[in-house]
C-alpha cells in the first residue's frame, strides 16, 4: 500500500475534508513515523507495566516512589 | 517604580503594610495592559476593567478588617486561555472553541480565587497547546517583548509574554513538552513544571492526558512558590492528583552548600549553540561557588526520549480531538490540523512501545537521582528564534523545530518530574538563556530553593527593552 493509501485510510472521515497539501504532508510524514517506530525498537525494554502507564499510578505514588523533599 | 513592577512577594508586603493597595495594583497593571497588549498580543480576554477593581476594592476591605486570604491577597494574575473560568469564554486559542464559556472553573482557577488572587484575564497560547512558537493564526502571534521579530516560545507564550512585560504578576501555564519552560527561558521568566500529579488538571483542556502538567510562572522563584503553594493540593476529581508537601517559600538565606547537581554529558548538555552555552556554564560555575559539587552523569538512552515523547502525545491529542478532526477539520489552523491528524498514522504498538521507553527512562532517572540531588540543563538548546525559522544548525548538527526546542524539557514530561526554569543570561544577540533545575518527585522546594540562591547570587536581572528597569531577585524592592 502506498503511503497516500495508508493516509487515506487511517484520516477516516477527515480525509475527504481536508486539502490534498494537507494528504500530501502526511504522506510524508509516514517517514518520520517509521523513523520513530525504529528508534523505539531500539531499547530494550522491559514488559509493559500498566501500573506505570501514567508517571504516578492512580493507584498510588506509594508503589512507584516516596515523598521527598 | 510602578505597583506593577513589583514581585508578588514585594506586593504582599505592601499590600500588608498598607502602603498599596490592591486597586492600585490592579490599575497599573491594567494601565500597562491599555499600553502594550495591542503590540505584544499577550491577552485574548481582559476582563471588564469596571468587575476588576471592584474586587480589588473587595480585596482592600478584607485587608483592612483583616480578613486577608493570605498572601496571593489582591494580587492580579493571568490565566494561560486553556484554564476553564466560569462565566468567561475559554478559547484554548482556537477558533473551534472562540465562543465556549465554560460554566465551572478549573480546580486551580477555583484555588487561586479562594486564596485572594485578582483573575485579569485570559492569555494568548498556541492552539490547543499543540505547538511551541505562539503562532497563532485565530489571535495572532504573541510577540517576545524582547524582541518581536522572535517568538516568545510557546504554548504558554501568553503567560510569558504578560509576565516579562509587567502586564501581570504571576500566571498559569500548562506543559506537555516544554510549554511552561520554553517559554519561561525565551522571556525570562521563572516557570515550574511541577510533579505529575501535584497540580489538578481538571477543567484544564487537555492535550496529552499522561503527558499534561499544569503549573505556575512568574518573574521570581519565591513568587513561583506561593503560586505553587495556592495552585497544588489533591483533586479527587483528577485521577492523577497526588498531595505532596507543604510549599514554603524559599527562606532568605537559602544555603545550597553540599548539594550534588548532576550534569549530563550524553544528551541534555551535548548540543547547545554558542551562546546558550556560554551562560550555561558561567551559572553552573556560580552554583558551584555557592557551594554546590557537580558530578558527570551518563543517560544515553535519553537520545529516545523525544520518539517515545512523540508517539504517545500525538495519538493521545488525536483522541482528545477526535470528534472534531472528523467534523471540522479545517476549524483548525494548518500547523496544528496537520499535527494531530498525524497522531492517527501512529500503530498500537509504536504507543505501546513509547510506554515500555517511559519506564526505562525513568528507571535510568531513579537511579541517577541515587548519585545526584539535581540535574542542570540548559532548558533550550537554542536562544528565541526569527518568526518561520524550523530548523536550527547546532554544533554542525541539524535540528528540526521540535528537537530544538523541547529536547531538554520532554523527557521530564515522559518521566514525571519537576523541573524549574531560571533566567540565567543574555546571548550575544542580547536574548534571554533559562537554566533548568530537575529534581525527584516532590523536590520542588528543593529545587526553588536552588534556583532563588542562583537568583540572589545572579544578582538583578535585566528587562526586555522598554519595558522598565531593573528587577529584584531577592524581595528588597520599594514602591
Amino acid at each position: 500500500m502506498s503511503a497516500a493509501d495508508f493516509v487515506d485510510r487511517r484520516l477516516g472521515s477527515s480525509a475527504r475534508l481536508i486539502p490534498a497539501a494537507d494528504r500530501e504532508w502526511l504522506a510524508r510524514e509516514t517517514s518520520f513515523i517509521a523513523e520513530v517506530s525504529r528508534r523505539l525498537a531500539e531499547v530494550e525494554k522491559s514488559p509493559l507495566d500498566f501500573a506505570a502507564m501514567s508517571p504516578l499510578s492512580p493507584a498510588g505514588p506509594s508503589s512507584l516512589w516516596s515523598l521527598e523533599s | 517604580m510602578e505597583p506593577r513592577e513589583l514581585t508578588i512577594h514585594e506586593a504582599n508586603e505592601h499590600l500588608a503594610g498598607g502602603r498599596l493597595s490592591a486597586t492600585e495594583l490592579v490599575s497599573s497593571v491594567l494601565d500597562q495592559i491599555g499600553r502594550l497588549n495591542q503590540h505584544i498580543n499577550a491577552y485574548i480576554t481582559v476582563r471588564p476593567h469596571s468587575e476588576l477593581l471592584d474586587e480589588a476594592r473587595r480585596s482592600d476591605q478584607r485587608r483592612r478588617r483583616g480578613e486577608s486570604r493570605g498572601p496571593m491577597e489582591g494580587i492580579p494574575i493571568a490565566l494561560k486561555d486553556n484554564f476553564e473560568t466560569a462565566g468567561l469564554r475559554t478559547t484554548v486559542g482556537s477558533k473551534i472553541l472562540m465562543d465556549w464559556v465554560p460554566n465551572r472553573d478549573a480546580t486551580v482557577v477555583n484555588k487561586l480565587r479562594r486564596a485572594g488572587a485578582i483573575i485579569v484575564g485570559k492569555l494568548n497560547m498556541h492552539e490547543f497547546a499543540d505547538g511551541p512558537t505562539n503562532d497563532n493564526p485565530h489571535f495572532g502571534r504573541t510577540l517576545n517583548p524582547w524582541a518581536p521579530s522572535r517568538t516568545p516560545g510557546g504554548s504558554s507564550g501568553g503567560s510569558a509574554a504578560a509576565l516579562a512585560a509587567h502586564m501581570c504578576l504571576g500566571a498559569t501555564g500548562t506543559d506537555t513538552g516544554g510549554s511552561i519552560r520554553t517559554p519561561a527561558a525565551f522571556c525570562a521568566v521563572v516557570g515550574l513544571k511541577p510533579t505529575y500529579g501535584l497540580v489538578s488538571r481538571v477543567g484544564v483542556f487537555p492535550f496529552s492526558w499522561s503527558l499534561d502538567h499544569a503549573g505556575p510562572m512568574a518573574r521570581t522563584t519565591r513568587d513561583v512558590s506561593m503560586l505553587l503553594a495556592a495552585m497544588a493540593g489533591y483533586d479527587p476529581e483528577d485521577p492523577v492528583s497526588v498531595s505532596g508537601p507543604p510549599i514554603a517559600p524559599p527562606p532568605d538565606d537559602a544555603d545550597i552548600g553540599g548539594v550534588v547537581i548532576g550534569i549530563e554529558k550524553s544528551y541534555l548538555t551535548a548540543l547547545m549553540e554558542d551562546g546558550v552555552r556560554r551562560n550555561f556554564d558561567r551559572a553552573v560555575s556560580r552554583l558551584a561557588e555557592l557551594g554546590a559539587r557537580i558530578e558527570e552523569v551518563r543517560m544515553p538512552r535519553l537520545e529516545v526520549s523525544l520518539p517515545a515523547e512523540v508517539a504517545i502525545l500525538f495519538p493521545e491529542a488525536a483522541s482528545v480531538h477526535r470528534s472534531f478532526l472528523d467534523e471540522r477539520p479545517m476549524d483548525y489552523g494548518e500547523d496544528v490540523r496537520r499535527s494531530l491528524l498525524s497522531g492517527r498514522l501512529y500503530r498500537a504498538d509504536d504507543y505501546v512501545e513509547a510506554q515500555r521507553v517511559r519506564s526505562v527512562l525513568r528507571r535510568d532517572l531513579t537511579a541517577t537521582f541515587e548519585r545526584v540531588d539535581v540535574l542542570a540543563t540548559p532548558t533550550v538548546s537554542i536562544e528565541p528564534p526569527e518568526w518561520g525559522q524550523d530548523t536550527f544548525i547546532v554544533q554542525g548538527r541539524r535540528l528540526d523545530l521540535l528537537n530544538a526546542f523541547i529536547r531538554c524539557t520532554a523527557p521530564f514530561n515522559l518521566t514525571g518530574h519537576p523541573a524549574l526554569s531560571v533566567p540565567c543570561g543574555l546571548t550575544g544577540n542580547g536574548l534571554p538563556v533559562g537554566i533548568q533545575l530537575v529534581g525527584p518527585p516532590f523536590s520542588e522546594a528543593k529545587l526553588l530553593r536552588l534556583g532563588y540562591a542562583f537568583e540572589v547570587a545572579r544578582g538583578p536581572f535585566a528587562r526586555p527593552p522598554g519595558i522598565a528597569s531593573t528587577s529584584r531577585a531577592d524581595g528588597s524592592g520599594s514602591c
